[in-house]
C-alpha cells in the first residue's frame, strides 16, 4: 500500500539502497514465480472465523518457538521479537502481541525479497531468507528478519516471518549499539536478504558468516536456531491449516481478515473529525560525541478514513543517531494499530490501507545510505512521536475506541539500554544488555491514571527480569530497585512513574557500564492536554564511593536519598560513555516515567492523597504541582487546599506573557454551541456556521478551528529543571541548545492547556488544526 | 460398574474427597477394590460438613455410617477450594512483608509484567486499559531489614536482627494478621530467612509466617516473595478450616490424619498443609488430572490430553509417559508465583459459554460466560445470551428431557431463540448459528490442544484425549480430531460424575526437593552427587518421619538443564541406581535429545555450554495396595434401549435420525458406529459420522476418532 500517494519522485529511488525501500503499487516479480492467487468463490463464515484463529496461534507457536530455543534473556524478559504471516504478496494478515513494529515492517522484508531476489537467485519452496538491513526492514542492524516462502502445490502461497534482536552483532562499541560510529562503516555489517537455508537445509555457513561478526557467536547462532526453529513450526501449522481447508478456503481467509478488519478500521477513524496533528519531540545532548538536540516530528493529516503520514519538519541525519523508513513508518503504523484496532489481532495489512506517506529523506528519522543506524537515538523518542501524533488524533475520536486508549509518552521514550560487560567470578567473559528500560511507567489516558512501571505500549508483553536474574548474568550487585517517587507526569490524570536502581560491581574484574542513552534532560515524555512530561531517565556515578565501608558497616542504602546521605552526591554520568564498575563504584539509573493528563490542578485531592500515602509521589508534589495540601495524617486539608489552588492559579497568570498572537482571540461568543471535544480540555463550538476551538472550562473561544488556538493563550516559558530541579535534569550539562518548556495556559480561567517541550526559539507549534 | 454383593469392610478403605463450587463428591474405595461414591451440597460456610456429608452419601450404598468408613478408613486425601476461594474472593489475611532493604518495591513493581501476566494473547495489545492486578499486600506493610546475600550465597551484609524484631512488631501493631518473609538469595543461603522466621515466632508464636525459601528453590525475588506473600494471605483462613476439619475427625475417633491433595500433584500431610497452605489451590482440577493419569496408565495410554469441560471454562493437561506436566510457576489472579502446579490451561469454552459477533461480523464463543445463574437460555431461569448449551439443545445433541438424568426440563424454543436473534445478524439460519457456535467452540479448544501438544513436544496422533465434565463427552468427538488426537476416551467407571474425588483417593504422599546450582556440563557432573545424596536423605528422612516404612518409599531424581545462554531449563529424567556415578557427556546427550524432540532437529547448539541450574527430588510415600480396575458388566449390543432422535451433523450438512443408547448400569459390546449419541445420566457421548465407538472392558467408551 505503500507509495499510493507518493510523488512520483520517490519512484524507485527508494529501492533499499541509498534511500530507504518503499514498495510500489504493483511490484515486479520474476514471472518464473508462481504465486497462488486462488480465493475460494463463497467462503463460509464459520469456517473464516476458525482459520483467523488458527493463523492467530500457529503464529504464537512460531514465538514461542524462538523464545524456547533461543532462550536469550533478551528474548525472554524483552520480549524484542515478533513473527507475522504474510499473503503470498507480502500483506501482514496476523501478527504477535510481542514487539510491535517489528511485524508493522514485515511486509518490506517480504516484498523487497519479492522484487529483488524472485529474479535472481530465485524463490523456491524451502529457501529461508536472513535480512538486517536498515534501508529495507530492520530498526538497527541487531534486528535480524528470518523469513520464509510457503508453497502449495508449486505455488507461493504465503509467508511466514520473524524479526528478533540479537545481542551484539558486532561494530565498534560492545552490544552493538555504535555510538562512536559516524558511518554505516563502522556500524555492525548490513545483510541484504540472502538464503540462511535451501530446500529447508540451513547453510552452515551463512550462520558462521553472520555469527562471525559477533563478540557472542555461539549466543548469535543459538538464537539463529531458534528462528529457523519458528520458521519451520509455523510452516508445518500452516500446512495443517492448509490441508484442512483447503489453499483456496485459507487464502480467502487471508483476504478476508484484511477486509473486515479494514472496514472496522476505517469506521472507527471516520469517527475522527477531519483534520490535522503533529507533534514535535526532541532527542539529543550525548557528551562529547554531539552536544546538540535534534527535532524529530510527526504529522498525520486525517481525512475520511485515510491518515496520510509525513516527517517534515525533522533536522537532518547526524552522527550515529539514525533510523531509516522502515522504523519510522513502522512505528505509526504500530501506533495507529494499537489504538485504533487493537483488537483486530495485529492485521497490519488492514491498518496499511488507511495509511499513506510523504518522507522526507536525508532526515534523522528516514536516514540515507550511508548514515549510522544502530544505536538508534532517534527510535527511542520517535516512540513518543508516534504514540502522541495518534493520540492526540484519537482525543478527538466520537466514537470511542480510539480515545479510551490515547495516551501520552511514557516507557523507552529514552533508551536507557544498560549494557555490562566484564570477565565474572567463572572467569568467563560476560557482555548483556539488561532489559530494565522496561520499567518505565507507561503514561496517563482519558479518565485514567497510566501504570506504575507498566512497560512500554510497543512491547505490550515485555518485563524487566528478576534482580536475581540479572545478579546470575552479570558481574554486579543491585543496592537497590525501587519505583521512582514523583517519576510520574503531573495531570489530572497522573502519568505511571518508573523505577530507579543503583548497583556496583561485584566478584567480576574490568567490570564496565556503558548506559545507552541520550540526554533525558531533553524530554520526551511528554503528556497529553496539559499533563506534565513524567521524568525522562537518568544517570548517575560514583567511582570509589566509599559504598563497600557503607555495607560492611551493616547498612544497605534503600533509596536515592540514602545514598546521598551516605556517599554525598553522585555526578551525572555523560550519556553513552563507558565506566568502569569496580566494587567501589556505584551506578544509578532511573527510567522513563508516563506523561500525565489535563491539568494537575482538576485532579481530585483525595487522589493526591492516595498517592502521597502510598509513596508514589511527595507532599512536595502535592502540593506545588496540584494546590494539595495533605495533614499529617495524609488527610486533605480542604481550606488549605483550595487556597492553594487559588495561589497556583494566580502565580501562573503572573509568571505567564498573553501570546495574543491573532487579532480576535480570545473572545467571548454568546451561544456559541459545543459540538465536539478536541482534547479533555478543549472544544470545537459553533457559531454563525463558524466553528471555533473554545476552552471546555471557561468557554472562551482561542481560535478559528483550523487555526492554532495556543496563538490565544498564556504561556509561560522555562526549562523544564527550573519548574522542578529534582525531577527534571538540567539540559545544559550535556547539551549546548537552549531546550524549554512551554505551559500554555487559558487566559481567563488559566487551565493549562498545554506544555511542549521545544527550543526557545521555535516557533509556537499547532498540535491540531481541523480541517 | 462395580457392583459389590457381599457386605463391605471399611477397614482400610481410601477415601477421595473433593470440594466443588457446589456439590463436594466423595469416592470410597475398600481394600479389596470395591468402590463406592457420593455427593452432597457445598456449604460454604462449612465445608468440612460437607465432607462428612458426602462420606455418608457414599457409604450408605454399602450400608455403613460415614463414622466406620472414616475410622476404618487407611488415609483420607482431601482436595478442597478453600484456599483457592479465599484467593478469588479476596477473603484472606492482612499481610505484613519483611524483605531486603533496597528491594521493598518488588511486589509492586511485578517486573513490569503485571499488566499482561495471565492475560489471554489475543487481549495483550491495548491491555492499558484493563485494570491491573493488586498484591497481596498492602504498601504500608512492607518493611525493608538491613542484610545482603549474593548470587554465590555469600552474606554481603549480615541480618539486623534486631530490625527485623522492630518490623515484624510493628507490622503485628499496624494490623498485620501474617507475615511473608522474602529476602534476596535466600535460595542461596537460607540462613538470614531462617534467623528471620525464628525471630517473628518469638514475637508472636501464633503468628503464620511464610518464608519464600520454604516455598521455592528457584531463583527469581519477584515470583518467590509473590509465593510467600499469597501464601501468608490464605494461611490464617486455611489454617482454621484445617483445624477443624480435623478436630472433627478427631471427634468421631478417626486417628489417621486426612491428607492433602496438592496442587503439584500427590499429596501433602497436615504439617505441610499447615505451613504451605497455598500447596492445596487448585486441588480439585488436580485430582482429575491425578485420575485421568491412573487411568490412561491402567489402560495402557501413556501420553494422554485431559479435557475438562465445564459449565464456564475447559481444562486441559497434557499427561507424557504417564506423567501429568508441570510448571514452575503459576499465574493467580495476575501474579506470577514461584509455585510448581500441574500444568492445567483453561479457555473459556464451557456450557455456558456466551456466543456473539464482534465488530467484523466475526462469529465468536466466550470467554464470557452466563455462569450457573441464570445460565444458558434453555434453563429456563431469564438467560437471554445464546451459549453453547443451548447450541447443543438446537442441534439436538443435548435432549431436554434428559438434562441431568431428566430432572432438568430443558426449553428448546428458549434456546432457539436466543440463537435466532444472533443468526439474524450473522445471516445463517438458526441451526446454521448453532452449528456455528459449536464448530467455533470446538476450533478454540482445539487450537489449545495444539498448542499444548506443541508445548508438550508431543506427536497428537498418538495422544488419546480422555474428555470428562458435563460438556467433553458431547464435544471431544469434535475438538480432538480436530487437534490432531485420534482416539478419545470418556471414562465411565461409577467414578466419572466424581472423578476428582476418585483422583485424590489416589493420591500418594509426595514430597519435591530443589536446590539451585549452577554446574557447566560435562566435566563438574560429579559435583552433584553430594547435595543430590542431602536431597535424598532429607526427603526419605521425611516420609520416615511421615510414618512409611522404608520398603513404602520411592525416590525419583531429577536435573534441570538449560543451555548456558538460555533462560529456560527443562527437567533430565535420572535413572535409578545411576545418580550418583553418571558420566558427564552422557548427561550432555541426554539432554541434547530431549531438547531436540522438544523443539526439532538441529535446534540446541553445544557449543554455547550446558549448564545443570537445579537439582530435584521427589519423594513418594505410598502404603496402600494400588487400586486396580475392575471389569465391567456388559450388554449384549442389540439388547440396548435405542431411540432414534434427530441431531444435526454439519459434516452432513442436515438432520439425520440418529440412534440414542441409553446406558445406564451396564456397557454394550461390540462397536458402535457414528452417528449415534450414547446417553449417560449426566451427559452425553457423542459419536460422529465416520467415527466408531467400543467400550473396554472397565466399561470406558472409547472413541475411534481419526481424523
Amino acid at each position: 500500500m505503500d507509495g499510493k500517494e507518493v510523488s512520483a519522485d520517490f519512484d524507485r529511488e527508494w529501492d533499499g539502497q541509498r534511500l530507504s525501500y518503499i514498495p510500489p503499487a504493483q511490484l515486479r516479480i520474476a514471472p518464473s514465480l508462481a504465486l497462488h492467487l486462488d480465493e475460494s468463490d463463497e467462503l463460509d463464515p464459520v469456517n473464516y472465523q476458525v482459520i483467523r484463529s488458527r493463523l492467530w496461534n500457529a503464529n504464537l507457536d512460531h514465538m514461542e518457538t524462538i523464545k524456547r530455543v533461543s532462550g536469550s534473556p533478551m528474548l525472554a524478559y524483552g520480549d524484542d521479537l515478533n513473527a507475522a504471516i504474510l499473503t503470498e504478496d507480502g500483506e501482514t494478515v496476523v501478527c504477535g502481541p510481542s514487539l510491535q513494529y517489528f511485524t508493522a515492517m514485515s511486509d518490506l522484508a517480504v516484498k523487497w525479497t519479492l522484487e529483488y531476489r524472485s529474479w535472481e537467485p530465485g524463490i523456491s519452496e524451502g529457501d529461508i531468507f536472513l535480512q538486517n538491513d536498515p534501508w529495507i526492514c530492520a530498526p538497527h542492524q541487531h534486528d535480524t528478519s528470518v523469513y520464509a516462502p510457503i508453497f502449495w502445490e508449486g505455488k507461493l502461497f504465503c509467508w511466514v516471518f520473524s524479526q528478533a534482536h540479537y545481542s551484539d552483532v558486532g561494530g565498534c562499541d560492545a552490544g552493538s549499539f555504535c555510538v562512536h560510529a559516524s558511518d554505516i562503516f563502522a556500524d555492525p555489517p548490513v545483510f541484504p536478504p540472502i538464503k540462511l537455508a535451501r530446500e529447508w537445509r540451513v547453510q552452515e555457513d551463512i550462520i558462521h558468516l553472520f555469527s562471525r561478526q559477533s563478540r557472542t557467536p555461539e549466543l548469535v547462532a543459538l538464537q539463529m536456531r531458534g528462528q529457523v526453529a519458528g520458521i519451520r513450526q509455523a510452516r508445518n501449522s500452516l500446512l495443517d491449516v492448509i490441508g484442512k481447508f483447503g489453499a483456496r478456503g485459507v487464502k480467502s481467509a487471508m483476504r478476508e481478515t484484511i477486509r473486515r478488519s479494514s472496514r472496522v478500521i476505517g469506521e472507527r477513524l471516520e469517527k475522527v473529525p477531519d483534520g490535522r496533528w503533529a507533534q514535535i519531540v526532541y532527542t539529543g545532548g550525548i557528551g562529547e560525541l554531539d552536544r546538540s538536540s535534534h527535532r524529530l516530528v510527526a504529522e498525520i493529516s486525517k481525512k475520511g478514513g485515510k491518515l496520510i503520514c509525513t516527517n517534515r519538519g525533522s533536522e537532518g541525519q547526524w552522527g550515529p543517531g539514525n533510523g531509516t523508513y522502515s522504523s519510522w513508518r513502522s512505528l505509526l503504523v504500530a501506533a495507529v494499530s494499537a489504538i485504533f484496532a487493537s483488537d483486530q489481532l495485529s492485521c497490519t495489512a488492514a491498518v496499511l490501507e488507511h495509511m499513506a506517506f510523504e518522507p522526507q529523506h536525508s532526515t534523522g528519522t528516514v536516514a540515507d545510505w550511508p548514515a549510522a543506524t544502530s544505536s538508534t537515538f532517534y527510535l527511542n523518542p520517535s516512540l513518543s512521536l508516534s504514540i502522541l501524533a495518534v493520540s492526540r488524533m484519537a482525543l478527538s475520536d466520537q466514537g470511542g475506541f480510539g480515545k479510551r486508549r490515547a495516551m501520552g509518552a511514557g516507557c523507552l521514550s529514552n533508551k536507557s539500554f544498560v549494557v555490562v560487560s566484564g570477565v565474572n567470578h567463572a572467569g568467563r567473559v560476560v557482555a548483556s544488555a539488561t532489559t530494565e528500560s522496561m520499567l518505565g511507567g507507561m503514561a496517563a489516558g482519558v479518565g485514567r491514571d497510566g501504570i506504575d512501571t507498566g512497560a512500554a505500549w510497543v512491547a505490550p508483553h515485555a518485563g524487566s527480569g528478576n534482580v536475581e536474574d540479572w545478579e546470575s548474568a552479570l558481574p554486579v550487585l543491585y543496592l537497590y530497585r525501587r519505583q521512582k517517587r514523583d517519576g510520574g507526569g503531573a495531570g489530572q490524570y497522573w502519568g505511571g512513574t518508573s523505577a530507579e536502581l543503583a548497583i556496583v560491581g561485584h566478584k567480576g574484574t574490568d567490570v564496565r557500564i556503558q548506559v545507552m542513552t541520550a540526554d533525558g534532560s531533553i524530554n520526551a515524555c511528554l503528556g497529553l492536554s496539559g499533563g506534565e512530561p513524567g521524568h525522562a531517565g537518568n544517570a548517575r556515578y560514583k567511582a570509589a564511593s566509599g559504598i563497600r565501608e557503607v555495607l560492611r558497616g551493616g547498612r544497605v542504602p534503600r533509596s536515592d536519598g540514602d545514598l546521598k546521605e551516605l556517599l554525598g552526591d553522585l555526578d551525572r554520568a555523560v550519556p553513552a560513555s563507558v565506566q568502569r564498575l569496580d566494587e567501589d563504584d556505584v551506578f544509578v539509573i532511573s527510567y522513563c516515567g508516563g506523561g500525565g493528563l489535563g491539568d494537575p490542578l482538576d485532579r481530585l485531592p483525595e487522589s493526591v492523597a492516595r498517592d502521597v500515602s502510598i509513596g508514589l509521589v511527595s507532599p512536595r508534589v502535592a502540593r506545588d504541582r496540584c494546590g494539595v495540601v495533605l495533614t499529617d495524617d495524609c488527610e486533605v486539608d480542604v481550606e488549605q487546599t483550595s487556597s492553594a489552588r487559588a495561589e497556583l492559579r494566580a502565580r501562573r497568570r503572573i509568571n505567564s506573557v498573553a501570546l495574543s498572537s491573532v487579532e480576535a482571540f480570545p473572545c467571548t461568543i454568546t451561544g456559541a454551541a459545543k459540538l465536539f471535544d478536541v482534547t479533555p480540555n478543549l472544544s470545537v463550538v459553533e457559531a454563525a456556521d463558524r466553528r471555533y476551538v473554545a476552552c471546555s472550562s471557561c468557554n472562551t473561544v482561542l481560535a478559528d478551528e483550523s487555526s492554532n488556538y495556543k496563538l490565544a493563550t498564556r504561556v509561560s516559558v522555562r526549562a523544564l529543571h527550573e519548574h522542578d530541579p529534582e525531577i527534571y535534569p538540567s539540559v545544559s550539562d550535556f547539551c549546548d541548545d537552549d531546550v524549554v518548556a512551554r505551559f500554555h495556559y487559558c487566559p481567563t480561567c488559566l487551565v493549562q492547556l498545554g506544555v511542549d517541550v521545544c527550543r526557545q526559539d521555535d516557533p509556537i507549534s499547532a498540535d491540531f488544526q481541523m480541517i | 460398574m462395580y457392583p459389590d454383593a457381599a457386605p463391605v469392610s471399611p477397614d482400610r478403605c481410601s477415601i477421595g474427597v473433593d470440594i466443588g463450587g457446589t456439590f463436594t463428591d466423595c469416592v470410597i474405595v475398600s481394600a479389596k477394590g470395591a468402590l463406592t461414591h457420593g455427593k452432597a451440597f457445598t456449604r460454604p460456610e462449612d465445608r468440612a460438613r460437607s465432607v462428612f456429608e458426602a462420606v455418608e452419601a457414599a457409604a450408605q450404598s454399602w450400608n455403613l455410617t460415614a463414622e466406620a468408613v472414616l475410622s476404618g478408613a487407611s488415609r483420607l486425601v482431601h482436595g478442597t477450594t478453600t484456599g483457592t476461594n479465599v484467593i478469588v474472593s479476596r477473603a484472606g489475611a492482612r499481610v505484613g512483608l519483611v524483605t531486603t532493604a533496597g528491594h521493598a518495591d518488588s511486589a509492586f513493581i511485578m517486573n513490569a509484567a503485571g499488566r499482561y501476566a495471565g492475560v489471554p494473547p489475543e487481549r495483550i495489545i491495548g491491555s492499558w486499559v484493563e485494570e491491573q492486578p493488586v498484591p497481596f499486600v498492602e504498601r504500608s506493610l512492607v518493611r525493608e531489614v538491613d542484610e545482603r546475600i549474593d548470587a554465590h550465597g555469600d552474606i554481603v551484609v549480615p541480618l539486623d536482627v534486631e530490625a527485623v524484631r522492630h518490623a515484624v512488631k510493628d507490622l503485628v501493631a499496624r494490623g498485620a494478621e501474617s507475615i511473608a518473609i522474602s529476602f534476596l538469595w535466600s535460595t542461596r543461603n537460607a540462613s538470614h530467612e531462617t534467623a528471620a522466621l525464628r525471630v517473628a515466632q518469638s514475637v508472636d508464636s501464633q503468628l503464620f509466617v511464610s518464608v519464600g525459601s520454604a516455598l521455592s528453590a528457584r531463583a527469581g525475588e519477584f515470583e518467590r516473595t509473590s509465593v510467600a506473600l499469597v501464601n501468608a494471605y490464605v494461611g490464617p483462613v486455611m489454617r482454621r478450616y484445617l483445624d477443624g476439619f480435623e478436630s472433627s475427625l478427631r471427634r468421631i475417633g478417626v486417628e489417621q490424619p486426612p491428607l492433602y491433595v496438592q496442587c503439584s500433584g500427590g499429596a501433602i500431610t497436615p504439617p505441610e498443609a499447615w505451613l504451605a497452605p497455598i500447596r492445596t489451590v487448585h486441588s480439585g482440577p488436580v485430582a482429575g488430572v491425578a485420575a485421568a493419569a491412573f487411568l490412561g496408565t491402567a489402560i495402557g495410554r501413556h501420553d494422554v490430553l485431559v479435557a475438562d469441560m465445564g459449565g464456564t471454562s475447559l481444562d486441559v493437561c497434557v499427561i507424557r509417559d504417564g506423567v501429568p506436566l508441570e510448571r514452575v510457576t503459576s499465574i493467580i489472579e495476575g501474579q506470577e508465583l514461584s509455585l510448581p502446579m500441574i500444568d492445567i490451561q483453561s479457555i473459556g469454552a464451557g456450557g455456558g459459554s456466551v456466543a456473539w459477533l464482534d465488530e467484523t461480523g466475526g462469529l465468536n464463543v466466550g470467554p464470557m460466560s452466563v455462569g450457573a445463574d441464570p445460565g444458558p437460555a434453555c434453563y429456563g431461569r431469564g438467560g437471554v445470551e445464546a451459549t453453547v448449551t443451548d447450541a447443543d439443545v438446537v442441534l439436538g445433541f443435548i435432549d431436554p428431557d434428559s438434562f441431568f438424568g431428566g430432572t432438568v426440563q430443558l426449553d428448546r424454543t428458549a434456546a432457539e431463540s436466543v440463537i435466532r436473534r444472533l443468526a439474524q445478524e450473522v445471516g445463517l439460519s438458526v441451526v446454521e448459528t448453532a452449528a456455528g457456535i459449536s464448530r467455533v467452540t470446538d476450533a478454540n479448544i482445539a487450537d489449545l490442544i495444539k498448542r499444548a501438544m506443541f508445548a508438550a513436544g508431543l506427536d497428537p496422533r498418538s495422544v488419546s484425549c480422555v474428555a470428562y465434565g458435563g460438556g467433553g463427552p458431547v464435544h471431544a468427538s469434535s475438538f480432538a480430531p480436530d487437534g490432531g488426537l485420534s482416539e478419545v476416551i470418556v471414562p465411565l467407571m461409577d467414578v466419572a460424575p466424581t472423578f476428582s474425588a476418585f483422583g485424590a483417593s489416589l493420591a500418594d504422599v509426595s514430597h519435591f526437593y530443589e536446590e539451585a546450582v549452577d554446574i557447566e556440563l560435562p566435566h563438574m557432573v560429579s559435583a552433584i552427587v553430594a547435595p543430590m545424596r542431602e536431597l535424598g536423605e532429607r526427603v526419605v528422612k521425611t516420609l520416615l518421619f511421615e510414618g512409611f516404612d522404608a520398603d513404602e518409599i520411592s525416590v525419583q531424581r531429577f536435573l534441570r538443564v538449560k543451555h548456558r545462554a538460555q533462560i529456560y531449563d527443562i527437567v533430565v529424567p535420572l535413572s535409578a541406581g545411576v545418580w550418583d556415578r553418571l558420566d558427564g557427556k552422557e548427561v550432555a546427550r541426554e539432554f541434547s535429545r530431549l531438547y531436540e524432540s522438544r523443539f526439532g532437529e538441529g535446534s540446541g547448539n553445544e557449543a554455547s555450554g550446558i549448564q545443570i541450574t537445579g537439582l530435584v527430588v521427589k519423594g513418594i510415600g505410598k502404603s496402600d495396595e494400588p487400586f486396580t480396575l475392575h471389569e465391567a458388566a456388559r450388554v449384549p449390543a442389540d439388547q440396548l434401549v435405542v431411540e432414534p432422535r434427530d441431531v444435526y451433523w454439519h459434516e452432513l450438512g442436515r438432520f439425520t435420525k440418529t440412534p440414542v443408547s441409553r446406558l445406564a448400569t451396564m456397557v454394550p459390546d461390540g462397536v458402535i458406529h457414528g452417528p449415534h449419541l450414547l446417553q449417560l445420566p449426566n451427559t452425553v457421548i457423542v459419536v460422529r459420522p465416520g467415527q466408531s465407538c467400543e467400550f473396554d472392558p472397565f466399561g470406558n467408551a472409547v472413541l475411534t476418532v481419526r481424523n
